[in-house]
């Protein structure tokens, strides 16, 4: 019984190794390139996460529930939505790194509606990238395209929220979603 | 948590290897555009590329003449839909809100695409 539910909480992990292994007797040389395509990730994930762990904990700390129920909560308005705005944009790292601090801000009193701009803005909007964006793309397709993304996400953010109204989240936010965060 | 996001890692690795960007690009810019913008933004879903690599390429397909449609719908899912991130997601958030958010940004993204296509 034990072995099997390891299995099964491990089936993504399992189902890549395995795919690592077939490779390894098929094709040698795509198990090493996958390794060092994979390098750049690792390195990113050992200098995001600990700094995401550390201000999620602290930010746990340090602001009280009603704060955050002020500032982002259901009733937090357009200030809610610039706030959130702002998180996404001036956070850094890959967007799995946003959901533990948004599974701690949501268990605090933001909306679903903010919990989404953060996460969907964590992911499109910033500004190192824009400024990237905008010297092969040019000027004008970044602009543009910011534009629409913001407006997506605040049409979608909505959408969602309604979606989930009468679902609310997992009490527990998963245990293992925010491993190494102090409840 | 650290399994996970080390599955996710090492399974981007092995995709950045069986779909290598460029050959991405190569196979986009033969296509129709509406087929290139419904391939495009799937490629983008399965893909986790980082942006200082899909900028460039992006750039050169635009500039090869490819219509923008396409670039635009695969920089959007690229960075907002996640099919390795869904287990994770899942797992803080529940199925509902996982499936509802990149469903929704997957919609978006083509739309955003569309709406590029007619301003640029």
């Amino acid at each position: 019984m034990r072995t099997r539910d390891l299995i099964r909480k491990n089936l993504f992990l399992l189902l890549v190794l395995l795919a690592y292994a077939v490779l390894f007797f098929v094709r040698r040389d795509l198990v090493n390139e996958s390794v060092r395509n994979s390098t750049y990730y690792i390195r990113e994930m050992v200098l995001v996460m600990p700094a995401v762990f550390v201000l999620t904990a602290l930010l746990d700390l340090w602001i009280p529930k009603d704060r955050i129920l002020q500032f982002l909560g259901k009733d937090a308005g357009v200030r809610g939505i610039l706030l959130s705005f702002l998180i996404g944009s001036l956070s850094a790292g890959p967007i799995y790194a946003a959901f533990p601090l948004c599974v701690m801000l949501h268990k605090k009193g933001a909306s679903i509606r903010n919990i989404v701009i953060i996460l969907s803005s964590w992911a499109v909007i910033k500004l190192p990238m824009l400024l990237n964006e905008a010297k092969y793309l040019g000027f004008k397709f970044m602009g543009l395209r910011w534009l629409l993304t913001v407006l997506a996400i605040l049409i979608f953010s909505s959408i969602t929220s309604l979606v989930i109204r009468n679902h609310p989240l997992p009490e527990n936010g998963d245990s293992n979603g925010a491993d190494g965060l102090p409840d | 948590m650290i399994s996970s996001i080390l599955s996710i890692v090492l399974a981007i690795g092995l995709i950045l290897t069986l779909l290598p960007p460029q050959a991405i690009a190569d196979f986009v810019s033969r296509q129709s555009v509406w087929l290139a913008t419904i391939g495009a933004a799937l490629l983008g879903t399965v893909t986790l590329v980082p942006a200082f690599i899909a900028f460039p390429i992006t750039g050169t397909l635009v500039d090869a003449g490819v219509s923008a449609v396409p670039a635009v719908a695969f920089l959007t899912t690229l960075t907002m839909v996640g099919v390795v991130t869904l287990p994770l997601e899942k797992r803080a958030f529940g199925a509902r809100f996982t499936a509802a958010r990149n469903a929704l940004s997957f919609l978006f993204a083509i739309l955003i695409a569309l709406v590029m296509g007619v301003l640029m």
